[in-house]
């Protein structure tokens, strides 16, 4: 899709008014938008190369390593951010912190069916247990972890698969729109982050996420552009991101479903100029969906761009 | 001690004085044909060029002062000739010659050849097709170009609009990934036979396709010959050298030939193995000459993804006569195994101054679908090989190899991911100047190798033995004149294994439950 320069002020001048106050996040929810926030932030830098998106991610976190009671959830989630900031800075102070979170990650009590659970190894598994922590654990063991626990990373999905999804329908039912849509794009984005030659683990969590976008196609999940509504656009707008990017990865067919998916995306993006950026005041999470979804809508699409910079995502 | 006549084209034949060496002729003899002196070979395969298409030819020989009985040779059928130069080929060494000589491959009917005479020919990458010849004459060389934007990509997996299947065409160690096309490449073509005296060089240095290797560049690199899902092609007598990657890579294709073929790498180039046949059924190679910078010959049947998916094993293969050298293994299974490797036999050569002779490269992990059986190494001369026999069950490999579940020395409980090795037997080899063991032979304590025969064997060591690690596992030390140093081997059978000037016991046995010893 086409750059649109009116959303992206929107987004921009909305952005500029949120502030991360990491030690102050009131509960989980909110930890859940400032990590989307953050990871949303580094997308649409990469996509509009406008300095106030790096600014902004880099000095939050600057801010969230500097102070030693981190809070875990917005760490983990802000995976996406915090290795975007050593990528652009350098600093080394990034990666010592990556380090550190996975090295904490790595101790974490394992419940029964051998997710992270916290301290709690009664805690049942949840789609959280996937969207939280594994896109940065994959991350973290492909940069810098040796890439030693690969197959952890894709057993933790298939754990969370066991235990929440309805045999009968194919759908996570005990789970809320957005819960599911951030679940496929922690998958889209665990598998963006997999090194190629392991390819077995890259394998095994694009079938977990093609299983579930056929089971939304099929139960009616998906909707069209003209069935959108304003309640659901954090949820659809996450899932849009990560079906759109699944379309890129060709973890899903780009031929079949891309031109719906950016109708959906484009009648999205019109509801919410509509209501210009008001819309976005203390509606974090759908202001980060609206980035993450903005920013990979307009990423270039054709192998021989995207594929012969080095480095990009280039998955087959 | 007779002529053979082992392979016949329309322009060629190629024979095979048996019982006079392995390789090379103990002696130099002379090759007739129609009672004319065609040349002096010292070859035990040879092949004979210039001849005429559908014509019968008398081959014979005279070795050592006594005639050799001709055998008769009939050329193929020829219906026509295409001379790329006929099609626009410049052969000037600069102009891209890839679309002419490509025209003339496509418009090339059934029974007849492509020539490309004698020139420098810059191309990219060519596609074969059903029913062709293509023929490299003398002094003919196909020279690749190094720029990796002229080549097209063979993506690795492509949907089916039902999203039901995939399409599978590039292949990186294992692993269905986006490759380059290879210099010469075949995508489901049959009746394929790449003949002549001439090179295809892959003009690859450590300024283009070595530099950085390990790392993806737009795609993986791309190998001199690619042939993905092909039967009945045969390649002969040409040279190929300077690889980008794996030189020869035939790839679930079967009904393939490899005879006197030339494969020359440098010994310090990056992943050159010379021929890896992955998923392969009905392989001959015959009378092949290997000199690379990895393994000369490695089998395999991919990584799990792969075997999981298609189960399709390495089978039915043979190599005769070959002569290989400087690689780190003369004849290698693995490590990529995860459908397993089994009737595969390798007679009648010579290793040289490679790493190890046999190598088998396995793990934890290959998954229970890597079997290996029925492996036989007979009738080998071996001189300056670091180890000849080396299986290596703990191949320390891929991103968790040297965790400690592929490491531990600890019998583990036998699951889906454990691979097994059930029969392998080396039978009147000779290994001179071996330096670092005769044998370094591991399996796994909870998946034994079921039999390990040793028959008619000599390993005597060199005078200045060098040191070195027998096996690349965490587990193993370097050392020197080490004997045969085996473990968890269901049965061991040593019949007349004579080891002669090693340091230490002769033997270094643990968790090996019987040895047979005559």
């Amino acid at each position: 899709m086409k750059r649109d320069k009116e959303l992206e002020k929107i987004l921009a001048e909305s952005i500029k008014d949120v502030t991360i106050n990491l030690h102050e996040s009131k509960n989980y929810e909110e930890q859940i938008e400032k990590s989307a926030l953050l990871s949303a932030s580094s997308k649409m830098y990469r996509e509009v190369k406008d300095d106030f998106y790096k600014i902004f991610t880099v000095n939050s976190l600057s801010a969230i390593i500097e102070n030693a009671s981190f809070q875990e959830v917005l760490s983990y989630m802000a995976g996406e951010a915090l290795f975007f900031a050593y990528d652009q800075t350098g600093d080394e102070r990034y990666k010592n912190f990556i380090c550190e979170l996975a090295e904490k990650l790595l101790k974490k009590t394992r419940n029964s069916d051998g997710v992270f659970a916290g301290n709690d190894e009664a805690k049942e598994t949840d789609l959280s247990d996937a969207y939280e922590k594994l896109p940065f654990y994959m991350n973290y063991e492909t940069k810098f972890g040796g890439k030693e626990h690969y197959s952890d990373v894709v057993k933790q999905y298939q754990a969370v698969r066991a235990a929440k999804r309805c045999e009968k329908c194919g759908l996570y039912n005990n789970n809320s729109d957005l819960e599911v849509a951030l679940y496929m794009a922690s998958m889209i984005d665990t598998m963006e982050v997999t090194d190629q030659p392991v390819y077995e683990i890259f394998a095994g969590v694009k079938e977990i996420f093609k299983e579930t976008f056929a089971a939304l196609k099929e139960q009616g999940k998906l909707g069209t552009a003209e069935e959108l509504k304003e309640d659901q656009l954090t949820a659809k707008l996450v899932l849009l991101y990560a079906l759109l990017k699944g379309c890129r990865m060709k973890a899903i067919l780009s031929e079949k479903y891309e031109e719906e998916l950016n109708r959906m995306t484009e009648q999205a993006f019109s509801m919410l100029k509509a209501q210009g950026k008001a819309v976005f005041k203390n509606h974090h999470m759908l202001l980060a969906a609206t980035m993450m979804a903005y920013a990979e809508s307009i990423k270039e699409r054709s192998y021989q761009v995207y594929g012969r910079n080095k480095g990009g995502a280039i998955w087959s | 001690m007779e002529l053979k006549l082992v392979n016949v084209t329309g322009r060629s034949a190629v024979v095979e004085l048996t019982e006079s060496g392995k390789y090379y002729t103990e002696k130099q003899f002379e090759i007739y044909v129609n009672g004319n002196k065609y040349m002096d070979s010292d070859k035990v395969i040879t092949s004979i060029y210039g001849l005429n298409p559908d014509t019968e030819y008398q081959i014979s020989a005279v070795y050592d002062g006594k005639n050799i009985d001709a055998v008769t040779a009939k050329t193929n059928y020829e219906y026509v000739t295409l001379n790329v130069r006929d099609f626009g080929a410049y052969g000037d060494g600069e102009h891209d010659d890839t679309n002419a000589i490509q025209c003339a491959i496509m418009a090339c009917p059934k029974d007849s050849r492509v020539l490309v005479p004698e020139g420098v020919f810059k191309i990219s990458s060519l596609f074969l097709k059903d029913d062709l010849t293509l023929e490299l004459a003398k002094d003919a060389v196909l020279s690749a170009f190094t720029e990796r934007e002229k080549f097209p990509i063979l993506p690795g997996t492509i949907e089916s609009y039902d999203e039901t299947k995939e399409y599978n065409l590039g292949s990186w160690e294992g692993n269905p990934l986006d490759t380059f096309s290879a210099i010469l490449c075949g995508i489901n073509c049959n009746n394929v036979v790449i003949t002549g005296e001439g090179t295809i060089d892959g003009c690859t240095s450590f300024e283009n396709w070595w530099d950085n290797c390990k790392i993806r560049d737009i795609a993986w690199r791309p190998r001199l010959f690619f042939i993905n899902h092909c039967n009945h092609v045969t390649m002969h007598g040409i040279t190929v050298q300077n690889s980008p990657s794996w030189t020869i890579h035939p790839y679930f294709s079967n009904h393939l030939k490899f005879i006197d073929v030339k494969i020359k790498n440098p010994a310090n180039s990056h992943n050159t193995d010379g021929l890896d046949p992955e998923s392969c059924q009905d392989v001959l190679v015959l009378g092949t000459y290997i000199s690379v910078g990895d393994d000369c010959i490695a089998i395999k049947s991919g990584k799990i993804y792969m075997a999981q998916k298609y189960q399709t094993p390495t089978s039915n293969m043979i190599v005769r006569q070959c002569c290989m050298r400087d690689g780190h293994g003369a004849v290698t299974v693995g490590s990529e195994i995860a459908a397993g490797v089994k009737d595969v036999h390798i007679k009648d050569c010579i290793f040289m101054n490679t790493d190890r002779g046999l190598r088998v490269k396995t793990r934890r992990g290959r998954g229970k679908l890597s079997v290996l059986d029925d492996i036989s190494f007979e009738n080998i001369d071996m001189d300056n090989v670091m180890t000849p026999f080396v299986v290596n069950s703990f191949y320390f490999c891929d991103p968790d190899g040297k965790t400690e579940y592929v490491g531990t020395n600890q019998p583990l409980p036998v699951d889906d991911r454990t691979p097994s090795i059930k029969r392998l037997t080396f039978k009147d080899i000779k290994a001179t100047n071996c330096h670092v063991a005769g044998a370094y032979i591991c399996g796994l304590p909870e998946s034994k190798i079921d039999r390990l025969t040793f028959e008619n064997i000599d390993f005597d060591y060199a005078k200045e033995a060098k040191s070195g690690v027998a096996a690349m596992m965490l587990a193993c030390k370097e050392g020197s004149k080490q004997g045969l140093v085996v473990s968890n081997i269901n049965e061991l059978v040593l019949k007349n294994v004579n080891i002669n000037g090693c340091d230490g016991d002769a033997i270094v046995q643990d968790n090996v439950d019987q040895i047979i010893q005559e």
